[in-house]
């Protein structure tokens, strides 16, 4: 599992995870993840467009962390790209009418700095 | 033309811990590489692997880590369709997936709270859960059926392969054996055969097979052709009746009893898939015998003709008693949620609580582990400069504690206006509470009425769970007077105690649902891991506080579900000037 991070034009934090988001995959990124996402109040994209596997506990810390940002008054986006099995996985469990998703990096970005 | 079934069965044993995921889905995937299930199966199967995994482990309690889990994974080919069946065998508490309510999908992401998905991904991954409590062992089956695509070497990889064997029914032998051989000599007892001539249903059966099936191999399969009808002599043989989006438990089918006797009629598609557990005797009937042969046996039509009414009559009584239960649940679902609306609206959870007051920062959080919990906490002003607060725990959980939450929270609101004293008031509620008290619900609670501008906190203890005390330079519990927990015991008597606030000091209250939270080791975060966290903490404002302890909480728990109610109220009385800095 691996999350990396690029700051583009303020407050936009782009923060990439790829492989496998499962417990033992979360275990490993999950303080950066809310270091990176909550430190401070930005606007964030998590790109989930390198993930190959998501469970309910990565879904988990999506939420929590999503909730963190909204509460210091920032947003929290969502881009798949192509990665159908996420994108399908986020929509069952209906995480993209809480999260907003998108497929194109454009319109992530704009959302993101609504 | 007959579609016979070629099952595999892998087994792997692995103790009940998270750890063990990584090597759990390298098992899955060689044993589905081996035998060909297709590559948009494969990740259906590792996520419910994991999530039913994961699911043990954080909800079992201590007792999952008796045994170890028991991973099985089979495959069953026919023609043209395979199924695989993914089975998860643990030690833990008793839990029934497929009873659990599916969990409510929020409406904004401020109502979301994290965790219960894993469930509802299981159910939209598998084509079918099942459940069953045996030998003190959860068993979950999850079921995966799917068009073939090719033949795999199946059992290549095996650690165990089964082949159902087919022979002949011997009904000719003299000797009477005991068990099960003498039940396939003397057919007499099965009801289609009830009073047929036995020469003439010898000779018929004798044309019949007898087939030896080995466990987990599904006899019909929904959507599939039968021309058979088959009748379970031994072992346990279930139906799986309902669909995968209204699944209903599954029913064993009594020995002796028909099966696949509709689509062998009608030729119309398997409705219910039928699969045998355990290992088991099943005698198969071809169509063209069972009409051409077996009907014109004397009595046999009969017997039919009775067994398809008694069918019709109880799949009647079933479909009615299947309907009104379903509304049963539906209304009872609204109304829990309404229940649950109404007891979080009784609660003041905005955030900051006064907003207005620079002097006062004090939020709550609550947050039931059941549709309703029995927690509460207030806070309100009583005098223009004089704050009430109070956090309470009442015993059990459902309607009926939110009940008496409610009956106590009113109590609360009237008493509290009328005293200045803690204690007094506790011993008046206690009075009011134990008065037709036949329930025998209590609560525990401790409340203060804070004197703002002297910083004084005057406090009373009814049996609760002592605060803390949290301040930069270290943090500590308050000390409580003695007071038992309030509507149980009349009489009881309770006595106040009184502290003056620091301006960089917290008071921070909290339910026995926080730091009696257990992780999959059985351990409890405890009171003395919350002191120690939070006298590593740099201040706070209260609201970030108590979002810093559920995620503590949750971290050490490593689930978000919780097993009891979480409820937590923190209190602090900043300078104005550093209020300003620390409210978010």
């Amino acid at each position: 599992m691996g999350i990396t991070f690029e700051d583009l034009q303020e407050p936009l934090r782009w923060i990439r995870l790829a492989g496998r988001l499962d417990i033992p995959g979360i275990d490993a990124i999950s303080t950066t993840f809310a270091e990176l996402s909550a430190s401070t109040s930005r606007q964030i994209v998590v790109d989930l467009s390198g993930v190959d596997f998501l469970v309910s506990f990565g879904i988990r810390e999506l939420i929590t962390n999503a909730k963190i940002i909204q509460k210091r008054g920032g947003r929290m986006v969502i881009f798949v790209g192509g990665n159908k099995a996420v994108h399908k996985t986020l929509e069952t469990t209906g995480i993209d009418t809480l999260i907003p998703t998108f497929t194109e990096v454009a319109q992530a970005r704009r959302a993101a700095l609504e | 033309m007959e579609t016979p079934f070629t099952p595999s069965v892998a087994a792997l044993e692995v103790p009940a811990r998270l750890s063990v995921l990584r090597q759990a889905s390298a098992w899955l995937e060689s044993q589905a590489t081996g035998w060909c299930i297709p590559e948009d199966i494969v990740p259906r199967l590792d996520l419910c692997l994991n999530e039913v995994i994961a699911n043990c482990v954080t909800h079992g309690g201590p007792e999952v880590m008796d045994a170890p889990l028991e991973l099985q994974l089979s495959l069953a080919s026919s023609h043209t369709q395979t199924l695989v069946t993914l089975s998860v065998a643990d030690s833990g508490r008793a839990f029934d997936p497929t009873a659990a309510a599916p969990k409510a999908r929020a409406a904004s992401l401020a109502d979301a709270t994290p965790g219960g998905l894993g469930l509802v991904m299981m159910r939209q991954n598998a084509s079918r859960l099942t459940y069953r409590r045996t030998g003190g062992r959860n068993h979950i089956d999850m079921l995966f059926q799917f068009d073939k695509v090719s033949a795999g070497p199946a059992g290549r990889f095996a650690c165990r392969s089964a082949h159902m064997e087919r022979r002949k029914i011997d009904l000719g032998g003299k000797v009477r054996r005991s068990g099960t051989d003498r039940r396939v000599r003397n057919l007499s007892w099965i009801p289609l055969f009830k009073d047929a001539p036995l020469q003439a249903l010898e000779a018929v059966l004798q044309t019949c097979e007898l087939l030896e099936v080995p466990a987990h191999t599904p006899l019909l399969v929904p959507g599939q052709g039968n021309r058979s009808v088959y009748i379970a002599l031994s072992g346990t043989v279930v139906a799986h009746l309902g669909d995968q989006h209204r699944p209903q438990a599954p029913v064993t089918v009594p020995h002796g009893q028909c099966i696949g006797e509709l689509s062998a009629i009608d030729g119309k598609p398997v409705s219910t898939l039928v699969i045998a557990m355990t290992d088991a005797r099943v005698i198969r009937i071809p169509q063209e015998i069972f009409w051409g042969d077996l009907m014109t046996l004397n009595g046999v039509a009969e017997n039919f003709r009775i067994i398809l009414s008694d069918r019709v009559r109880k799949s009647k009584e079933q479909a009615l008693q299947a309907q009104r239960g379903q509304l049963e649940i539906e209304h009872l679902t609204k109304e829990l949620q309404i229940a649950r609306q109404l007891q979080i609206s009784m609660v003041p959870l905005q955030r900051p609580l006064f907003g207005h007051r620079s002097d006062l920062d004090i939020c709550g959080f609550m947050e039931p582990a059941f549709a309703v919990g029995g927690d509460f906490f207030d806070a309100f002003f009583v005098r223009e400069h004089q704050l009430f607060f109070c956090i309470a725990d009442v015993s059990g959980h459902g309607i009926a504690s939110a009940l008496f939450m409610a009956r106590a929270m009113g109590l609360i609101r009237v008493l509290a206006m009328g005293t200045m004293e803690p204690h007094t008031l506790l011993s008046e509620l206690n009075a009011r509470l134990c008065d037709g008290n036949d329930a025998n619900i209590f609560v525990t609670m401790f409340c203060g009425i804070v004197d703002i501008p002297n910083r004084r906190v005057r406090y009373s203890n009814g049996g609760h769970c002592a605060p803390m005390v949290l301040h930069p330079g270290g943090s500590r519990m308050l000390p409580i007077p003695k007071g038992a927990l309030v509507g149980a015991f009349p009489g009881c008597r309770y006595s106040s105690m009184e502290i003056q606030l620091g301006h960089d000091e917290t008071l921070f209250c909290y339910t026995d649902g926080v730091t009696e939270a257990h992780n999959h080791r059985g351990e409890e975060f405890t009171e003395q891991r919350c002191l120690h966290l939070l006298g590593g903490v740099r201040p706070l404002a209260s609201g970030d506080l108590l979002d810093h302890v559920r995620a503590q909480v949750s971290d050490f728990t490593e689930t978000a579900v919780l097993e009891d109610d979480c409820t937590m109220l923190a209190l602090r009385l900043p300078a104005a000037d550093a209020a300003a800095a620390t409210r978010p």
